[in-house]
């Protein structure tokens, strides 16, 4: 590139080694024209790894979207047919323990029934439907919090789903269920991510607790507790609700069942 | 003269404009590029979780309702004459009642002993905190003072004057020592006691708290009359 010169005063002149002598380069001229030219050399590499970056970014960015859609298809999948499995086994479930009261009575062993389906039902086997309360636990949504983003206060935490179910206990419920999942005797609740895992299964928020109790007093118990209104004042969702016809579902894992009693001496 | 002067700068000034917005946009890409990555792996590897716990529930409930089609398939028959099903229905019972915490159960475990201490007490919250780690590390079997802890077991603070703590519809003095038992897996024991010392650290309580395992920890049945032994 031929670059213009700037008129310079007391403009030295030196004598190009390779010309014959006729032509000179002025000494100002020769240090702009490395100047110019490591200006634009460093231009040009940025400018290439700029655009290298970008075309690299876009293309991670796309193989990333593309696996993130792939698996939450297949979450999709995942849940109808988990959803369907759970229906059948309800079902299945039903038909057993309606067959077991059959052959029981048939052959003369009502006690035997009695004794069975009482067991069932405090080891939380069966579904059990009645008054309640329900319990609805949610993150703080991004406009409430004030940074713009929801800090660690503004989450539920596995401890808090926890508190709830310790609570209604104490009041005397006689069914509880999170998200669906029936509390047992070996139910834990710990955050897995931004899950918690209850029993077997993850959920994401909200977390809705369902409880077969007595209403009206559950529910006094509920508004009036010091760490619920605390962490409602932290801006998280806690919304509470008397509910008629409330139904519970059974405990239906069978081989954390086998696997528990095969532990405590109970074979099959 | 004084054109190609002009010149000269305008592309000196133009070149280094250029050169300073690069420089920017290639330190802001620096610190974004690595938040971002770091975020989209974070939930990529989170779905990746969701799908394969998802995919080991659907497994385990093909193999639950496989098995309980054969069970009813046996029922049918022993209402045309077959006796094996009613030795599936003791097994059931004997199952269901384990299960419930009817039964006296005994195995490797945990001991906990929670003393106040003079002029203290132990309070409700204390007691759940342990239970509570004591299922989220694998217990298979929990008492407090030989109260059986059963799916809707409350533990509560009651009294002011004279502290006590109700199990199963039973008060006990609060200001008197509590023994927790439990039964693990063998597998499970290590982990549990790891983690309830450590909760016993976080705790820091006025009381003294003594955590050791046994080789043969009893845990008695949820007592008949009570109030947790009463279906609804």
């Amino acid at each position: 590139m031929n670059l213009p010169a700037f008129p310079m005063k007391n403009r030295k002149t030196v004598k190009n080694p390779n010309s014959s002598g006729a032509k000179t380069l002025p000494a100002g001229n020769r240090i702009r024209t490395v100047l110019f030219f490591v200006l634009f050399l460093f231009v040009g590499i940025l400018l290439s790894v700029t655009i290298r970056e970008a075309v690299l970014r876009g293309q991670q960015s796309s193989t990333l979207s593309g696996q993130y859609a792939q698996y939450q298809k297949q979450l999709a999948s995942l849940s109808s047919e988990n959803k369907n499995l759970k229906a059948e086994n309800e079902a299945l479930q039903e038909k057993r323990d309606e067959l077991t009261d059959t052959v029981l009575n048939e052959q003369g062993f009502s006690a035997l029934a009695v004794s069975l389906n009482k067991a069932r039902a405090l080891a939380g086997l069966t579904s059990l439907t009645g008054n309640g309360v329900t319990v609805t636990l949610n993150d703080a949504s991004v406009t409430d919090a004030s940074a713009g983003s929801v800090s660690q206060q503004g989450l539920i935490h596995s401890q808090d789903v926890q508190y709830v179910v310790d609570l209604l206990k104490s009041c005397g419920a006689s069914a509880i269920a999170v998200n669906g999942e029936r509390v047992v005797g070996t139910t834990f609740m710990i955050c897995t991510g931004p899950t918690i895992r209850v029993n077997n299964s993850r959920h994401p928020v909200p977390f809705v607790i369902t409880a077969i109790c007595e209403p009206d007093s559950t529910y006094a118990v509920l508004t009036a507790d010091a760490y619920l209104t605390y962490r409602a004042s932290g801006s998280v969702q806690i919304r509470f609700d008397r509910t008629q016809e409330l139904t519970i579902p059974a405990y239906s894992d069978t081989a954390a069942i086998d696997s528990v009693c095969s532990e405590l001496g109970v074979t099959s | 003269m004084r054109i190609k002067r002009l010149t000269v700068s305008f592309f000196a000034i133009l070149a280094f404009l250029v050169l300073g917005i690069l420089i920017a946009v290639q330190l802001k890409n620096v610190n974004t590029k690595n938040a971002q990555s770091e975020y989209a792996e974070k939930d990529l590897t989170e779905l990746q979780e969701q799908v394969m716990a998802l995919m080991r529930e659907n497994d385990s409930l093909s193999e639950q309702n496989r098995q309980l089609s054969s069970l009813i398939s046996s029922m049918g028959e022993e209402l045309s004459g077959d006796n094996d099903a009613l030795q599936v229905i003791m097994t059931e019972k004997a199952k269901a009642e384990a299960f419930a915490g009817l039964t006296d159960v005994h195995g490797p475990g945990l001991m906990i002993t929670v003393d106040p201490g003079q002029d203290a007490s132990v309070n409700a919250k204390t007691l759940l905190l342990l239970v509570n780690e004591l299922r989220a590390s694998g217990a298979l079997a929990i008492s407090i003072n030989d109260e059986r802890i059963v799916a809707m077991s409350e533990i509560r603070d009651t009294g002011t004057d004279k502290p006590q703590i109700v199990m199963n519809g039973n008060s006990y003095e609060a200001t008197s020592p509590f023994t927790v038992k439990s039964i693990y897996r063998e597998s499970d024991i290590n982990r549990g006691l790891q983690l309830i010392q450590s909760l016993i650290e976080q705790l820091g309580t006025a009381s003294d708290i003594v955590v050791s395992n046994g080789d043969d920890i009893q845990i008695k049945a949820l007592s008949e009359d009570s109030l947790a032994n009463q279906p609804t």
